[in-house]
């Protein structure tokens, strides 16, 4: 019975985004797999803050579809180097490689790169002030979310038709629609985001995360600072992006361990250690 | 050899398109912006009380027969200082809670979360000129012309230009406000003399033609701090 309310709410998943060869998604995810086997490709990434250096040569090698926790202490250079992989932060040496592309090499196809990455750092991106739909369809539009899917239905035409690709599957309201439902954020959508709890504003900034569809999730300590229940629940949908490529960052082994299949330890901003979780 | 999703993507964009997703991103972070401003009402009311309380007094000074040049003086001084009011918080807001970072995940050039930070600071700023000029009209006995609205206009958005930017290039830094009051003052200097000249002419009875100088360096301006930012902006917003 279990089993089956798993292969439900992954079918579920799967429509809103979380897995590549759903619907709206098939074009990209087969796309990919012909062409590009790495997700995430580090060679001899350095990040130095003054004299300090949070990150010390770093080579790393993420596959497509692959679940990777960044393990480690305090201090470590987790929060860096997701920053880093989010193309957030700029290495002070080395070279970063998205899906094959050479990530800070141009602006505008890093630009282009961060439609699909989702990110979920230590700080909420939602805006108290906002409810969470208004924060949710905020993102949603910058993004641009049917202007993205119209590349893969081959139909790009004009700008414009960002707010309704017909015949390319469903707008940003569904997905919106299909990502609350799974998340289980429906009682709180008209609520502004200063109202909601940390854990529940958690999820919201994780729908706000998925909301474009990313192939790259990349999660910040996602269990940090919740209760039992609530990491559970997380560590429950987590698995179900299948299909997504997820790098975690987390002190926790345990929680790491409960969604990721490698584990990669960070010591003072170097790679101790690769660990099969 | 097929060619991967981004190829595809790079060869179907052009830079009109790019310009204009550019635009469109702005446009939204300034709709977000003026919603939240809103929705927080006690900023905005903070910088209205400050104009009409400043334009009351300025008229208790000067009563109902402040010369055009005078009353373009107290406009011009009173604007400077509530944008200094609304650009301390313009991006300082957006680095304290953290959304800046997630302003910086979205798919477009840097310079449009900057160019949202100007329609939306020009927005306020537009808005705090039509209550100073009401004002202005009943307290200083000034003439209204719709042909001002320009000028003020053409000012809002240098001002917003010049404030947003240094708001961007002060926001990681201790002591953002006070280094936003200095840095603010000389840069905009072009604008508040051309911007106060014009007014003064205006409300003297001197036509658009007349005053063409003075916008002509209101543009100038514009274009000048906008190809700064264009050239610089992607390693301000760099934490």
């Amino acid at each position: 019975m279990r089993e089956e309310e798993r292969g439900k709410e992954q079918e579920k998943m799967a429509a809103a985004g979380g897995d590549s060869s759903g619907r709206g998604e098939s074009g990209k995810g087969s796309e990919r797999g012909e062409n590009i086997k790495t997700a995430v490709q580090l060679e001899g990434v350095s990040k130095r803050f003054g004299y300090f250096f949070a990150l010390k040569s770093v080579s790393l090698s993420v596959k497509v579809g692959e679940f990777v926790a960044l393990l480690g202490p305090n201090g470590a250079g987790k929060t860096t180097l997701i920053k880093i992989i989010a193309t957030q932060m700029k290495p002070t040496a080395g070279t970063v490689k998205i899906f094959g592309e050479n990530v800070f090499q141009n602006s505008s196809k890093t630009a282009e790169l961060r439609r699909e990455i989702g990110l979920v750092a230590h700080e909420s991106f939602l805006y108290d002030e906002l409810t969470v739909r208004e924060n949710l369809a905020f993102y949603a539009k910058l993004f641009s979310l049917n202007k993205a899917r119209e590349r893969f239905c081959g139909s790009y035409e004009s700008y414009k038709s960002y707010e309704s690709c017909e015949g390319c599957g469903s707008s940003w309201e569904e997905t919106l629609s299909e990502l609350v439902e799974f998340l289980n954020l429906g009682r709180w959508l008209d609520v502004k985001a200063k109202h909601l709890s940390y854990g529940l504003r958690k999820r919201a900034d994780i729908a706000r995360a998925l909301i474009h569809r990313p192939s790259l999730v990349l999660l910040d300590e996602p269990f940090g600072g919740l209760d039992e229940s609530s990491r559970e629940l997380l560590a429950e949908y987590f698995k179900c992006f299948k299909g997504k490529t997820l790098i975690l960052s987390s002190h926790s082994y345990e929680w790491a361990k409960r969604v990721c299949e490698r584990g990669i330890l960070l010591e003072r901003g170097e790679v101790k250690q690769e660990i099969c979780l | 050899m097929p060619l991967t999703k981004i190829e595809k993507w790079d060869a179907s964009t052009g830079a009109t398109t790019a310009a204009f997703a550019t635009l469109h991103t702005a446009l939204k972070i300034a709709e977000k912006d003026l919603r939240v401003e809103f929705r927080r009402s006690y900023e905005l009311l903070s910088v209205l009380t400050f104009s009409l309380a400043s334009i009351l007094v300025c008229s208790f000074v000067s009563g109902a027969s402040a010369t055009p040049v005078v009353s373009a003086a107290f406009l011009w001084t009173i604007l400077f200082f509530a944008s200094i009011l609304v650009f301390t918080t313009s991006f300082t807001r957006e680095a304290d809670k953290g959304t800046l970072l997630g302003l910086k995940t979205i798919p477009c050039n840097a310079l449009a979360i900057l160019l949202g930070k100007i329609f939306y600071g020009a927005a306020l700023l537009f808005l705090v000129e039509i209550v100073l000029l009401a004002c202005a009209v009943v307290f200083l006995n000034a003439a209204f012309r719709a042909e001002i609205l320009f000028v003020f206009f053409l000012g809002a958005l240098s001002l917003a230009s010049a404030g947003s930017f240094i708001s961007a290039l002060v926001m990681f830094s201790e002591g953002k406000t006070l280094l936003l009051s200095f840095l603010l003052f000389p840069v905009s200097l072009p604008v508040l003399i051309s911007g106060s000249a014009a007014t003064a002419k205006m409300l003297g009875g001197s036509t658009l033609g007349e005053i063409m100088p003075a916008i002509e360096l209101l543009i100038a301006f514009l274009l000048l701090i906008f190809l700064v930012m264009s050239l610089t902006f992607e390693f301000v917003i760099e934490e």
